[in-house]
């Protein structure tokens, strides 16, 4: 079943940073069964292109490698880009979630983790509907 | 009695489950392996006197997002949720909810409801497109989705009846009676605007706070902040 909602598509900006270049086209292959947004992606290879991409534009979510050299994990990268006043969604993408230093993945500043398996149209929608819905201000307006 | 699901490794990914995008792995694990087309939680709390069901929706796999559900009028709201609250076994509808049935293509719909220690209670929706489902089937998966809802439950600090708050909860309760915005918050914590802002919903939520003012002032009543 597709996404067959009658609605204008939403617009969403991705840096995908990742050090192996098949993952940008793999995203790309299925970012095309997202019917329910219009996904632009950019793709970097290292950190400091990503941060410079950031610098130069405004993006709504991250996608990043856990391993990206030459930095060990997330716990260095992510930090690295939340110094760089960057306040959008981070999440993590790796083969394997399953170490226990993924646990610690919110104190690092990331949003969520997610296996590279686990990426589908599915799970991509989620992350785009989930992370760029407007969440600010709960029951503000029952005052 | 702490029981595991029938399948190890979406019993590991439960086990390891966080927030709310590790639950919606999870339930998503879940849904696929037993052919459900999507889901969605709602926690029977906190309800108004105008309902909106993407306020009381902790997780869905839906189209557009449990934002959609902003659209449902009160009335089918309201009629949803005396369904929903009623509910005190598990039950198959043979359509789905008039509220959900747009957002929630299916020939038929499972609803599983869980009461928390809290008192409070969440009611997993599943949207089923299959016809029949043998007994067994159906009995394996209440029990594993049922693993999970309790599991939620915990995460969300339904577990205790005097609500247990994160630390990140307080830090940004905190930096919210300073009078700081959300993303001026992310950008001292380290944090995305998002994330600030699920802390403050379920801070929010958690002592039944109406508006940010009214957060800090209870949060400052019961000692949470000083």
């Amino acid at each position: 079943m597709g996404d067959g909602v009658d609605e204008q598509q939403k617009r969403i900006g991705v840096l995908l940073i990742d050090d192996d270049p098949t993952e940008y086209e793999i995203i790309q292959y299925k970012l095309k069964k997202v019917e329910s947004h219009d996904v632009a992606v950019d793709f970097v290879s290292t950190l400091d292109d990503g941060l410079q991409k950031l610098a130069e534009r405004s993006y709504d979510i991250i996608l990043i490698d856990n391993m990206l050299p030459p930095h060990n994990d997330f716990r260095q990268t992510v930090p690295l880009i939340r110094k760089a006043r960057y306040i959008g969604p981070i999440g993590i993408i790796s083969s394997d979630i399953s170490s226990n230093y993924f646990q610690s993945f919110s104190e690092f500043g990331a949003d969520f983790r997610m296996s590279k398996q686990e990426v589908d149209a599915r799970s991509l929608r989620y992350i785009f509907n989930e992370f760029t819905r407007d969440n600010s201000l709960p029951f503000d307006d029952e005052v | 009695m702490n029981l595991d699901l029938t399948d190890e490794s979406i019993d590991a990914e439960l086990n390891r489950a966080i927030n709310r995008t590790d639950f919606f792995r999870v339930f998503r694990m879940l849904a696929d392996r037993y052919g459900f087309l999507s889901f969605a939680v709602f926690e029977l709390t906190g309800v108004r006197v105008e309902p909106r069901l993407d306020r009381i929706c902790l997780l869905a796999d839906l189209p557009r997002g449990r934002g959609s559900l902003a659209n449902v009028s009160s009335e089918e709201s309201q009629a949803l949720l005396g369904q929903l609250a009623g509910l005190r076994r598990p039950a198959i509808l043979p359509e789905p909810p008039a509220a959900l049935a747009p957002y929630m293509p299916c020939r038929r719909a499972n609803l599983i409801p869980m009461t928390a220690l809290t008192g409070e209670r969440l009611v997993l929706v599943l949207a089923d497109d299959l016809a029949t489902r043998p007994e067994a089937e159906v009995a394996g998966a209440i029990f594993d989705f049922l693993q999970a809802l309790e599991k939620l439950a915990v995460a969300e600090g339904l577990d205790a009846e005097t609500p247990r708050f994160r630390r990140r909860e307080i830090e940004v309760v905190e930096w919210t009676a300073e009078g700081k915005t959300s993303s001026e918050i992310a950008l001292i914590l380290g944090l995305s605007e998002y994330t600030v802002n699920e802390y403050i919903g379920s801070a929010m939520r958690k002592l039944d706070a109406l508006n940010r003012i009214h957060l800090v002032t209870k949060a400052i009543r019961v000692g949470i902040i000083s």
